[in-house]
């Protein structure tokens, strides 16, 4: 949600700049991984947006459920989260956070769906063909989806390769109507 | 079931061959929220502002606010079938119309689609409606006239090609009358008309096209269409589409002229539009940007030089200049023209016409303000017989008005005042017309000449409308030649004045009326 990214942003900022000063990017990244799963279980939120919970309450909670998972930053960051009452946004600071990440270590998440299953020197060559045009690492994951008849469809980021042929087909439509 | 010509097997086989199979990168952007024809887009990290955005199910909108996480977008047209976590693309384009003389004759909505059931248009271009207004270097000055047929506008409030003119007036005092009378009057004259209905209701653009029709000014003229009914964005860029639409026959060395009917109601879209992006309200709780709103498209109405022309058709048109005339129209509520809008579009425009209710209804139509109507630059403009007789009927409307209250004490009045006063309604009463019945120039001419030469001092009142229209006819058949010339010239010299006193002392010798 877009409001929710604007409140996550400064948080997200905070804790990436924490965590590239004392060289825990990973760390941290599996930190708010884990605290974002914890917080999007249906009974927890429905605790959070309790408004008779108390917010100490709260935070004993989340880090006994996390137990090892939270190092004492983390610990302290939860508690911040909660006088704020911000518990809620965890996962997109989560979100922001890998997103900095990435753009930290140069690297990016695309996603490829295909309507056959990649065969692995395929996979290799669009992450070749893929890191060439957008200059830098790509992480590629592939998922199968029958509907697109045959070709592609890239997403990384913002970015959409549609090389699909039902979108091929759809243009031709609109082609055709006009 | 009826067969598209478009379906013809040989050209479907065309457009499947030539068919550009590439595949695109876009951006792509999620529907977060939709409230009142506002979409609210997450992701589309390098949309441009004013940028088409495509809906599904080939819906379009428009980007206008850039937020650090979110796009404000409106969408054109109908939004029922677009939901909360739809995909939304970017398209890499602002948004265009179809411009070219294919749309001549035709009623098309804020988009260029036809609306008046006469088949698709075959256009072959389309251009950007949101564009910069020609520099300082492109210009020319005004110094060709747009005949109006209107002898109150065409004697007193002369306009230019090129000019921006305003009318204003409240509701039901003949704003559009005047603006349809001028439409119908260059029929024949080689300048292409747009009509720009906003916010109207669909029946009253429907009367306005058949009266066009009745009147055969359909042929040279552009009706965009955005009814009440149609979507505030709809309403809010009509104005620029139409723009966009008589842009391409002044680019190209032809006049034009605009009509925006009317833009109180596209300010009252755009600050809809405005409040619903969450723009702070200023003013009358329009946004701040209200002002650039209008003199934005006034601005793009003028007349260019030769070299632009040239310039633009790559030497295809030479030694041509080109104008767009435009004619925006303002409602006030009742007679306040301090109101926030009208004070803006007086202060753009080149001038106004100004229509007042207590005149329309005690049978002064056009209901003309004389006192309060100006052209700034339309005088240069006027043809020379106009200028040279207008005058004198304007010095009499004005000395008229400072004596008009005493009129009910003629009989203790001095000889001189009574008969400016005299003069004054017989001026007054010259001053009115039919509608749908536009005057050539020598017909004004020879109106005016007789004012002036106290013809009329002797015609009573009451009988100065049948006078005139007996003299008009008599004039047409009885001198023809004179009537040409003056038509064709435009011109005044003692020969024609001369004539044109032996026409007049001649139909009131012979004539009844």
């Amino acid at each position: 949600m877009a409001e929710a990214s604007t409140i996550a942003r400064p948080y997200a900022q905070a804790v990436f700049d924490l965590a590239t000063d004392s060289k825990k990017l990973s760390e941290w990244s599996e930190q708010l991984g884990s605290l974002s799963s914890i917080v999007n279980d249906n009974q927890i939120s429905g605790l959070i947006t309790n408004p008779s919970v108390e917010s100490t309450q709260l935070v004993e909670l989340i880090v006994s459920i996390a137990k090892d998972n939270l190092d004492q930053e983390g610990k302290n960051f939860v508690k911040v989260l909660a006088e704020n009452d911000r518990l809620i946004v965890i996962s997109e600071i989560a979100k922001i956070f890998d997103e900095l990440k990435d753009e930290a270590e140069k690297t990016i998440q695309a996603e490829v769906v295909t309507a056959f299953t990649l065969k692995d020197d395929q996979k290799a060559s669009l992450q070749a063909a893929l890191k060439k045009r957008l200059g830098c690492e790509v992480e590629i994951s592939s998922r199968v989806d029958k509907d697109l008849l045959g070709g592609a469809i890239i997403r990384a980021g913002d970015m959409i390769i549609d090389g699909s042929v039902t979108a091929q087909l759809d243009r031709l439509t609109s082609e055709l109507s006009h | 079931m009826q067969l598209n010509p478009a379906e013809i097997s040989e050209l479907i086989k065309q457009k499947i061959q030539n068919f550009d199979a590439t595949t695109e990168a876009r951006t792509e952007g999620t529907v977060v929220s939709l409230t009142d024809g506002i979409a609210r887009v997450h992701g589309l990290s390098d949309v441009m502002s004013g940028e088409m955005l495509e809906f599904p199910g080939d819906v379009y909108g428009l980007a206008l606010n850039l937020e650090r996480d979110s796009v404000g977008a409106v969408i054109l047209g109908d939004y029922t079938g677009i939901t909360e976590g739809d995909s939304v693309k970017c398209t890499g384009r602002i948004l265009e119309v179809p411009v070219g003389p294919e749309l001549m004759g035709r009623v098309v909505d804020s988009l260029g689609n036809p609306l008046d059931g006469k088949g698709p248009i075959k256009t072959i271009m389309t251009s950007a409606i949101e564009k910069i207004a020609p520099g300082v270097i492109a210009r020319q000055s005004v110094d060709e006239p747009v005949q109006t047929g209107l002898k109150a506008i065409d004697a007193m409030v002369p306009i230019g090609r090129g000019q921006r003119e305003l009318i204003i007036g409240d509701r039901q005092t003949g704003k559009t009358a005047v603006a349809i009378d001028a439409i119908i009057n260059q029929k024949g004259k080689g300048v292409k008309c747009i009509y720009v209905a906003i916010g109207q209701k669909a029946s009253s653009v429907a009367a306005v096209v058949r009266k066009l029709e009745e009147h055969g000014a359909l042929d040279h003229t552009i009706i965009v269409s955005a009814a009440a009914s149609e979507s505030a964005a709809m309403q809010f860029i009509a104005p620029y589409a139409g723009c966009t639409m008589g842009e391409y026959f002044r680019d190209r060395g032809e006049d034009a002229l605009i009509v925006y009917d009317d833009l109180t109601k596209q300010a009252w879209a755009y600050r809809q539009v405005s409040l619903l992006l969450r723009r702070p309200p200023g003013r009358e709780a329009y946004p701040g940007d209200v002002f650039y709103l209008h003199s934005r498209l006034l601005e793009r109405a003028s007349r260019v030089n030769a070299d632009y022309v040239e310039n633009f058709t790559d030497g295809k048109v030479k030694g041509k200049t080109g104008s767009l005339t435009a004619l925006p129209i303002i409602e006030t509520q009742g007679g306040d023209v301090s109101a926030f809008v009208p004070t803006n579009v007086i202060s753009i425009t080149d001038g106004q016409i100004f229509l007042e209710t207590d005149l329309f209804n005690s049978g002064i139509r056009p209901a003309i303000n004389a006192g309060l109507s100006v052209s700034r630059v339309g005088g240069a403009a006027q043809t020379k017989i106009i200028k040279k007789l207008g005058g004198g009927v304007r010095l009499d409307l004005a000395q008229y008005r400072e004596l008009a209250a005493f009129a009910q004490f003629a009989s203790d009045l001095d000889e001189s005042t009574r008969k400016q006063i005299e003069r004054g309604q017989r001026v007054t009463e010259l001053m009115k017309q039919k509608q749908y019945s536009p005057l050539s120039i020598a017909e004004m001419g020879i109106s005016l000449f007789a004012a002036n030469e106290g013809f009329l001092d002797d015609v009573p009142v009451e009988k100065i409308v049948d006078f005139e229209e007996a003299l008009h006819s008599f004039a047409n058949s009885d001198s023809a030649d004179l009537m040409k010339e003056i038509n064709d010239t435009g011109g005044f010299s003692d020969d024609i004045a001369g004539k044109l006193r032996g026409t007049i002392e001649k139909f009131k010798s012979t004539s009844t009326y």
